[in-house]
């Protein structure tokens, strides 16, 4: 039933430098997570890109870039469904 | 001529009692005819009146006046004196005077009060904070985002929504089961 979408998030975790993946439908209800990217956080990042959307309604889709000092949250939109994916910096 | 005389003494002192009473609050009460000056009743004076202003306007009267009988002057004098006993002048009392220990209590309670306010609000947590202008420039001319890593984001989740959209409930067996009910 959802192996197509853990076929997709596999992929992308076999991308260098990629930490973590996480997929969330519009109410935040998270669909896919893996590495560490943690289930609970998927509400505040579909809240995130809400956000971005009503600052930047032009832009589609916005993409949001957390930033620590090694790490790299990024965060985007598309249709329902919202992505985040977290990865070392290079 | 006596009465024409007695007339003018009269209409002086009256004079003077309007001066003596002008601009100030003033009760009609007189001594001599209240047999109860020591209890108190609707007559009692509210403000204790010092002697300095009770004998404030005596002197203005005995000048403005001329020389009378002994009986009339003293007479009149003490009309006078009941009079100005009478008067409260509100503008003489001073302004609203606060007893030092009740000041110096006020200042420790104000005091606290605010120090209170001061702490309460320094301890205000704040989740962000201000960068110094020149690191907040540095940052903000920093190339915004590789484009790697939007291809990567962008191909990542419309991978994704495509797969959720092709998420399909597949049928395996009855969704009614028969509980060999007779």
């Amino acid at each position: 039933m959802e192996k197509e979408l853990d076929k997709v998030v596999e992929e992308i975790m076999s991308t260098p430098n990629v930490s973590g993946c996480l997929v969330a439908d519009h109410q935040g209800l998270c669909l896919a997570a893996k590495g560490t990217a943690h289930v609970d956080s998927a509400g505040i990042v579909v809240a995130i890109s809400e956000q971005a959307c009503k600052i930047q309604p032009n832009l589609k889709p916005p993409t949001v870039c957390l930033e620590t000092d090694k790490k790299q949250c990024l965060i985007q939109r598309h249709g329902t469904i919202t992505g985040a994916i977290i990865k070392q910096k290079s | 001529m006596q009465s024409d005389d007695e007339d003018t003494s009269l209409h002086s002192c009256f004079d003077s009692l309007k001066t003596a009473v002008m601009g100030c609050c003033y009760s009609i009460c007189h001594k001599d005819t209240d047999p109860q000056e020591n209890t108190v009743n609707e007559r009692t004076h509210l403000l204790e009146v010092t002697e300095q202003q009770q004998e404030t306007p005596v002197p203005a009267a005995s000048a403005s006046t001329p020389p009378r009988k002994p009986d009339e002057q003293s007479a009149l004098n003490r009309i006078l004196h009941e009079t100005a006993t009478n008067v409260i002048d509100v503008g003489a009392l001073g302004p609203y005077a606060l007893e030092a220990g009740a000041y110096s209590e006020r200042v420790r309670v104000y005091s606290a009060r605010v120090a209170g306010l001061g702490a309460a609000g320094a301890a205000a947590p704040r989740l962000l904070a201000d960068l110094p202008h020149a690191e907040r420039a540095a940052l903000l001319a920093k190339p915004p985002l590789g484009a790697g890593d939007k291809d990567l984001i962008t191909n990542a989740v419309k991978k994704a929504a495509a797969a959720i959209s092709e998420l399909r409930v597949e049928h395996h067996e009855d969704l009614v089961v028969p509980f060999r009910v007779p």
